[in-house]
């Protein structure tokens, strides 16, 4: 009977980490990446240099906007974090304006209220959103699909908690070159010893959109999604312009009085109805750094007397409950401590999932009728293995790489780094099924090390902040950016020669007798 | 700094229970442990896993503490699993 649910269970983790695994091995490397996406976009912003005061660059925002776009019906500003140099507006048009594209309404200013004139670029930002919206499609089926994913994940991570029962006997075992033992050692080893980890983000990363997952709850009781959000969020309903003119008054008190309100706290975002009428009102809310739950409380000033008007109503267990599952996804709470600590754990859920992805071919290719000839789902696996393991992080480094090498003139330019991402991987999935796969593996996993390590060099000739003037200036976000880029270099390297010698060495060795029956 | 010194102590924890199990004891130690010196380690190791804990409540607060204490734990766990990879014998038994 117990071998009958570990049988059952072994049939569904490898399928439900297989049919979805190379999407979930993007997310993963992805979102690992977004950890420090404010990071990637300052060292693709390399003219952005220097700290930025939040309040004064909320003053510089308004000053923008009062110039840029005076009768919107509502402005949206997100002054600079800790870890971020820059104040992003974007401004909802009026009533009269005609429609107009979100890039036409939005800007990324410096302290002191002017556009950046550095190059155009989406910077860490794409990273994160292709994390859940992925690209070149819409963001509603993106997102579903991107559910399917991580539903299937947490199946894969259930069911493989009970198909790999050796893993907390295994706890520290990782044994290399031994062949399938080596890569069922890699995939148990990187999901136990961040198992906490897995469950949690696989879990809260469903938690994050949830209501559109499952919108019956909402359905059920209301009218519609926007009397839902009033309801819970208590977002304060759009009022009509009175057309008496009144100035705005000054931001930068309003956010020293919603911070001392916070115990501190520092405002994360700003938003402005109706700027320069006698109704306009600001509402700040609390920057999602400064404590765990993700959506901070809200308060809402007179634009024009300053005077606090409302707060957010408390939330309700469930509502805090989710705001801490989100906050506990994104670690945007984490300081640099801890946000390394996500990190590294990103990095090993990306190669559970990769392993876990070579495992299946491993497994199966000493049971081949013939090993010269793989049937074709055998071939598939293994091309969509290459171009995804190799190929993936080989075309983030080409983003890297395009975001030196474009020039700034170019039209389009931020569009373009992100067409070279795709391109690359399209330029991986094209050498992976032309070539032979015991080629195309070496070869691309060399060429993945190769653009990592260019990364550096091309930064240090076209920029001023390469690795040695960073190292002397002491300016660690870049010294670490290059170093984790040689690091992902060495490491696609080892893998490289690895794959290498195992085609010089021929054809595998039989299964050995210390094989267990286990699926992967 | 606390993350350091919690990361430390997540090494030696973890340490402590890879000598707890006897497949590993003839790699880390050189020699095969008495039940009593394994069992030794096993509850020291789990109360340094406690008292880490305890460390990271006190410095950052009981929900931060949380997360840190489970990315201490894996960083220590890797750590060890590199150790182990050290010091195993050089796999040349094909």
């Amino acid at each position: 009977m117990k071998e009958g649910l570990r049988q059952s269970m072994a049939l569904l983790h490898t399928w439900a980490g297989l049919l979805l695994g190379w999407l979930l091995f993007a997310m993963f490397a992805t979102g690992t990446a977004a950890y420090f996406q404010d990071e990637i976009t300052r060292w693709m912003q390399p003219e952005v240099t220097g700290k930025a005061d939040p309040v004064a660059s909320a003053e510089g925002a308004v000053r923008y906007l009062q110039r840029t776009a005076p009768d919107a019906a509502s402005w949206f500003i997100t002054p600079p974090n800790s870890r971020s140099a820059t104040t992003q507006v974007y401004w909802q048009p009026g009533e009269n304006a005609k429609p107009a594209k979100r890039r036409e309404t939005s800007a990324v200013l410096d302290q002191s209220g002017h556009e950046i004139s550095t190059r155009e670029t989406r910077g860490g930002f794409f990273l994160y959103r292709f994390h859940f919206d992925l690209h070149y499609m819409p963001v509603y089926w993106a997102r579903y699909l991107v559910g399917v994913a991580a539903m299937f994940m947490l199946v894969a991570i259930l069911s493989g908690i009970i198909t790999h029962k050796k893993i907390f006997a295994d706890f520290f075992m990782l044994r290399f070159n031994k062949g399938q033992r080596s890569w069922l050692d890699a995939h148990n080893v990187t999901a136990v010893i961040a198992l906490p980890f897995h469950l949690m983000i696989t879990f809260t990363g469903l938690v994050t959109l949830a209501t559109m997952y499952m919108p019956w709850g909402i359905a059920a009781n209301y009218a519609d999604r926007s009397a839902f959000s009033n309801a819970v969020f208590g977002n304060s309903e759009d009022v009509a312009r009175s057309g008496k003119a009144a100035p705005l008054c000054a931001v930068g008190p309003i956010m020293r009085s919603a911070s001392a309100q916070w115990g501190g706290k520092a405002v994360g975002y700003l938003r402005v109805t109706n700027p320069g009428d006698a109704t306009a009102r600001i509402g700040a809310t609390r920057a999602p750094e400064a404590a765990i739950g993700s959506r901070g409380e809200e308060v809402t000033f007179d634009g024009v007397t300053g005077k606090p008007l409302d707060q957010s109503m408390p939330k309700g267990a469930a509502l805090a409950t989710e705001s801490v599952m989100i906050g506990l996804h994104a670690g945007r709470f984490a300081e640099y401590g801890l946000r390394w600590l996500y990190f590294l754990s990103g990095v090993g859920g990306t190669i559970m999932v990769g392993s876990g992805l070579v495992l299946w071919t491993v497994k199966r290719r000493s049971k081949l009728p013939d090993p010269s000839r793989p049937h074709f789902g055998f071939r598939l696996v293994e091309k969509l293995n290459i171009a995804t393991i190799a190929g993936f992080p080989a075309a983030i480094a080409t983003y890297f790489l395009a975001n030196r090498l474009l020039p700034a003139w170019l039209a389009d330019r931020a569009d373009q780094e992100v067409n070279s991402l795709f391109l690359a991987w399209l330029g991986v999935l094209i050498w992976a099924i032309i070539r032979p796969a015991a080629r195309a593996w070496p070869e691309m996993m060399g060429l993945a090390a190769g653009l990592f390590a260019a990364v550096p060099l091309v930064n240090a000739i076209t920029t001023s902040r390469g690795l040695p003037a960073s190292l002397l200036a002491g300016d660690w976000l870049f010294v670490s950016f290059d170093a984790a880029m040689l690091v992902l270099a060495a490491g696609f390297a080892l893998g490289a020669r690895r794959a290498a010698r195992k085609r010089v060495e021929g054809p595998r060795p039989a299964p050995r007798k210390t094989q267990e029956v286990m699926a992967a | 700094m606390i993350h350091f010194l919690s990361l430390v102590l997540a090494v030696t924890a973890f340490a402590a229970l890879a000598l707890s199990m006897k497949r590993h004891q003839r790699d880390l130690a050189g020699r095969t442990l008495s039940e009593r010196e394994a069992g030794r380690l096993r509850i020291g190791g789990w109360a340094l896993i406690a008292l880490i804990l305890a460390i990271d409540i006190f410095a950052f607060g009981f929900g931060y503490a949380l997360v840190a204490w489970a990315g201490h734990l894996t960083m220590g766990a890797w750590l060890n699993v590199a150790w182990l990879c050290w010091k195993s014998p050089p796999p040349r038994s094909r």
